[in-house]
């Protein structure tokens, strides 16, 4: 899986499960999902088993930090990252 | 570039500017703006990409200048805050200039020498310095150093978080005294406020492995600047501290620093209006409006928390740390799980890495449900656990109690069903500068309502003295207030307050652009309005209403009520006191462990079962408030008598609680014995061949206590006169002395106080404060009774009889209603308002925990107790000289 499919992904999750309604153009690669409150505890979550099951990764819960959720983009190069390990 | 001027433009940066690219990016693009429009004459570093402007560097300490102003005029805080924004203001004006690469190590050394600046000199003199403070300083800085060398010896995690916890017990013995240290008892909380919490996330943060941080990094974040002035403190995350360090650009984060200081100040100036004003006793609740007013300030005292929060913050922006809000917004929480996002963010950031997420993961293998459901209530287990943790470290003592846990629980319950709802139905989000309609923020606001009504009944829950007096402030929901202002009225008036700024954050706004100017200008303007209003030559311009309220601000002491409470002993039986109330917490927090107690747990107090509840024990001795206190055979406080007076003897016996006992000073300084000095200096000239004054003060005495000793003891002594002594604030300790006697059976003695119980058909076996506050309503009616029966009893055996009012050094309001009755009784009422005048009354305490006069309030009350008795000679005819002018003395 590439970043672009990646970042497509976890766009289309996060607008049909967080932001039912909004416009998909207002949600970049870069926008700040943790600090703008978008992703909080519960969101968090289940974005996580979203990823683990799409993308057929195992991610630990020290790994639940802003550096590697805060943005579609982060998110992207973290997925991929935990791909390359696997 | 601007070549040989420095200039400062304005600067509209629009926050989607912020958000819209990483920080790197973001860091390039704005340090070539500013390149661009802030220049010095001078060349910058040529290895760094950051920009100078001599026009930003003196806005952003011009505005540091104000907030220090601001804090000194209203005494926001401490000294020490003052001490430290000094430090921090200094060290910031130097910090600017400083290539990058020096300023995390300026930083860390700027941090220890606000920990020495401060310890040098705790005290409220600023020219009083301590070399032992500077011990204390080294001490902090020598266990932090070993406590972090820990987490970094070469052995396994598991081990050195063994050694962690061993150190720890060894502490924890040395904070309950079981081992005796070289450090002075103010070492604790600084020493616990930098490492009970940051020793745990390093330690996590250190198991990760990750990229090795650097020594200035360790220092920093354990030895942070404020930290020294703040015991409660915000729990940073290292990976957020490290992360957040100039992730953007610095004027930004310098101005952001600024501006959060004074929000801070906002914050503390809001919450001081409340403590002085609106706090309200369980026991005074009589109405709906009382019950309203008990229930909502508890939640608003929560405001000192945020206030000091924002400006621990805010200094560490000027030093560089970007880091997130502590506080977002938290009255306007639309649901509990918007409340525990909101409320503290730092110490629910701190859980969901230790606690929920861990647990959580461990737990989802048996279905999504129940790993929230279980991971959430561990989570609020582990924040009652670590609050009392924080306290033990903080005061030395455990503070579990039942308000306490059932508080963490039933938000534990409340945030529990609410994520269950939110992770099946779904939570509306959106994305910044989003709004939603006009329905969808109706809704909303109606929640945040609903949620804040809730958060205050459970708050004002948590702080009641007991479970039980919680419950009986609802009798009153019946009971109008006699006055013209409504329940709904007020109902409409909270729920406007609420829900109208719920309304519009609802609804939200354009993004906002960004501009470094604009926020100069608010800040600056607001900052130097406030400033000016604060000096009393400019608000005592404004009237009475305005001078009142700024008093209120300025008072950084206790209010009447804690004043009260604190002095008749009410605090030592609480193990949670402090812990919703910052003044207290500051009170105890500096008392001696030993030596303080009570004069009810020190030997020379013997109890009688009956009433006056206790005597002094007759010929004893022993050390009470740093001093040594000697009893007569008689049971009195003063040098031996012979029980009845020698002819040509005039014989004044005193009656009164602690203040006039001599709490804290020698048996040779109380005013009582200096007074009996002065009649005799003078007593050649008055035709009496000698005055006694008899001490039968005993501390912790209330009205009724001394009704009883008068007849039981005092006329025995065949007075001439009797003086009694009163303050404000002893009203409540009589009706607590009333139900204690009403429960014991003591107070059957008087037909008076069994009208009372007769009419009021109270059960006299209920909980003690369901009782005080069904009495309170008698209050009025039993001081009269009592006082009456003084003056009765007193003229039957033809002794005149005085009320003296003796003001603590730092009260504030004369006990009106005492005065009047006293009045009304027969009572000669006497004043001895302006004893203290020309004092500050900080340097007439016995000590900053204890309120009573200390030495020199002692000769000031002698003298101007002589001084009104020579005034009033018609009312009581001593004989006496005229006073000496005080300077002759």
């Amino acid at each position: 899986m590439n970043s672009i499919q990646i970042r497509t992904m976890a766009r289309d999750f996060i607008l049909n499960e967080f932001l039912p309604g909004e416009r998909p153009e207002n949600l970049t690669d870069s926008t700040e999902l943790i600090t703008d409150g978008i992703l909080d505890s519960l969101a968090t979550l289940k974005l996580v088993a979203y990823l683990e099951k799409s993308c057929g990764i195992e991610i630990a819960p020290d790994e639940l930090v802003p550096e590697n959720l805060n943005s579609i983009a982060q998110i992207a190069n973290f997925v991929q990252s935990k791909q390359a390990s696997t | 570039m601007g070549g040989g001027t420095s200039s400062l433009r304005i600067f509209r940066v629009p926050q989607s500017y912020f958000l819209s690219m990483s920080a790197g990016s973001w860091l390039r693009r704005a340090s070539v703006h500013w390149a661009k429009t802030l220049s010095l004459p001078w060349s910058a570093d040529p290895t760094e990409t950051e920009s100078r402007s001599i026009l930003a560097w003196f806005a952003i300490a011009g505005q540091l200048a104000l907030f220090i102003a601001l804090v000194y005029l209203l005494r926001l805080e401490t000294n020490a805050l003052v001490r430290v924004l000094l430090v921090a203001l200094a060290g910031w004006c130097v910090h600017y200039f400083l290539p990058q690469r020096y300023r995390l190590p300026f930083f860390v050394l700027l941090s220890f020498a606000a920990i020495a600046a401060v310890f040098a000199n705790l005290g409220p003199n600023w020219h009083h310095w301590r070399f032992e403070g500077f011990i204390d300083a080294a001490w902090i800085a020598a266990i932090g150093l070993v406590l972090i060398g820990i987490v970094h010896l070469p052995i396994a995690f598991g081990w050195r978080v063994l050694a962690l916890v061993g150190a720890g017990c060894g502490l924890a013995a040395a904070r309950m005294d079981w081992i005796a240290t070289p450090w002075t008892r103010a070492v604790w909380p600084v020493l616990a406020s930098m490492f009970m919490f940051r020793l745990i996330v390093y330690a996590y943060e250190m198991r990760r492995d990750q990229r090795m941080a650097t020594v200035s990094e360790r220092l920093a974040y354990f030895f942070m600047l404020p930290n020294v002035c703040f015991p409660l403190f915000p729990v940073v995350d290292f990976r957020t501290f490290r992360s957040s360090y100039y992730n953007a650009d610095r004027h930004y984060i310098y101005q952001t620093g600024v501006q959060w200081m004074f929000r801070g100040a906002v914050h503390l100036i809001c919450y001081r209006i409340v403590y002085q004003r609106f706090v309200i006793d369980a026991a005074d609740v009589h109405n709906q409006i009382e019950l309203l007013q008990f229930i909502i300030w508890p939640f608003l005292l929560y405001l000192k928390v945020s206030g000091t929060f924002h400006i621990i913050t805010g200094i560490l922006h000027l030093f560089g740390f970007n880091l997130p809000e502590t506080h977002n917004l938290y009255f306007l929480s639309s649901s509990f799980t918007d409340f525990w996002r909101r409320i503290n963010i730092y110490w629910k950031d701190f859980i969901m890495k230790i606690v929920y997420y861990p647990l959580y993961f461990r737990f989802r293998r048996w279905g999504e449900s129940v790993a929230l459901v279980s991971a959430t209530l561990l989570a609020f287990v582990a924040t009652w656990l670590l609050h009392n943790y924080q306290w033990f470290w903080l005061r030395g003592t455990w503070v579990f109690t039942w308000n306490d846990f059932l508080f963490w629980m039933i938000l534990a319950v409340l945030v529990t069903i609410n994520a269950l709802y939110e992770m099946r139905h779904g939570r509306t989000r959106r994305l910044r500068g989003g709004a939603l309609s006009w329905n969808g923020a109706l809704q909303t606001a109606g929640r945040t309502i609903g949620v804040f009504v809730v958060i205050c009944l459970l708050w004002s829950f948590w702080s009641a003295s007991s479970v039980p007096q919680w419950f009986s402030v609802f009798d009153t929901v019946g009971v109008k207030d006699p006055g013209k202002t409504t329940p709904a009225l007020v109902l409409v008036a909270v729920a406007a307050i609420v829900g109208i700024p719920a309304l519009a954050l609802a609804r939200g706004g354009a993004d906002r652009q960004y501009s470094f100017r604009r926020s100069v200008a608010s800040v600056g303007v607001c900052g130097l309005i406030a400033v000016c209003i604060s000096l009393p030559v400019v608000h005592d311009r404004f009237g009475e209403t305005v001078s009142t309220a700024m008093a209120d601000i300025r008072t950084p002491n206790l209010n009447s009520r804690d004043n009260a409470n604190l002095e008749r002993g009410y605090y030592e039986n609480l193990v949670n006191v402090g812990a919703f109330n910052p003044e207290l917490w500051i009170v105890y927090g500096q008392r001696p462990p030993d030596g303080w107690e009570g004069l009810n747990e020190s030997p020379l107090i013997e109890f009688t079962g009956a009433l006056p509840t206790t005597y002094l024990r007759p010929i004893s001795q022993a050390d009470f408030k740093g001093t040594r206190v000697h009893i007569n055979r008689w049971g009195m406080r003063d040098k031996d008598y012979e029980k009845l007076p020698s002819p040509g003897t005039l014989r004044i016996a005193i009656v009164g609680s602690s203040h006039v006992f001599g709490a804290g000073v020698a048996d040779e300084e109380t005013f009582e014995g200096l007074l009996e000095q002065r009649l005799n200096e003078q007593a050649a000239d008055s035709g009496y061949r000698h005055y006694d004054v008899l001490n039968f003060a005993i501390g912790d005495y209330s009205s009724l206590d001394i009704l009883a000793i008068i007849e039981d003891r005092v006329l025995s002594f065949k007075p001439n006169y009797i003086f009694y002594f009163e303050h404000s604030g002893l009203v409540p300790r009589m009706i607590e002395k009333v139900v204690k006697a009403i429960q014991n059976g003591s107070a059957y003695r008087y037909d008076f106080v069994r009208d009372i119980v007769r009419e009021s058909g109270i059960d006299t076996s209920t909980d003690p404060d369901v009782l005080t506050r069904e009495l309170k309503r008698y209050e009025e009616r039993l001081l009269r009774v009592i006082y009456s029966r003084i003056v009765e009893t007193a003229k039957r055996e033809g002794v005149g009889v005085s009320w003296i009012y003796l003001p603590r050094p730092d009260e504030g309001t004369s006990p009106e209603l005492e005065r009047r009755l006293a009045a009304e009784a027969g009572f000669n009422v006497l004043d001895l308002s302006g004893v203290y005048d020309g004092y500050d009354w900080r340097t007439l305490l016995v000590a900053p925990w204890d309120k009573h006069p200390n030495a020199t309030g002692h000769r000031l009350i002698a003298e101007k107790l002589y001084e009104v008795l020579q005034q009033h000679q018609d009312l009581i005819p001593l004989n006496l000289a005229v006073a000496p002018p005080k300077e002759d003395r």
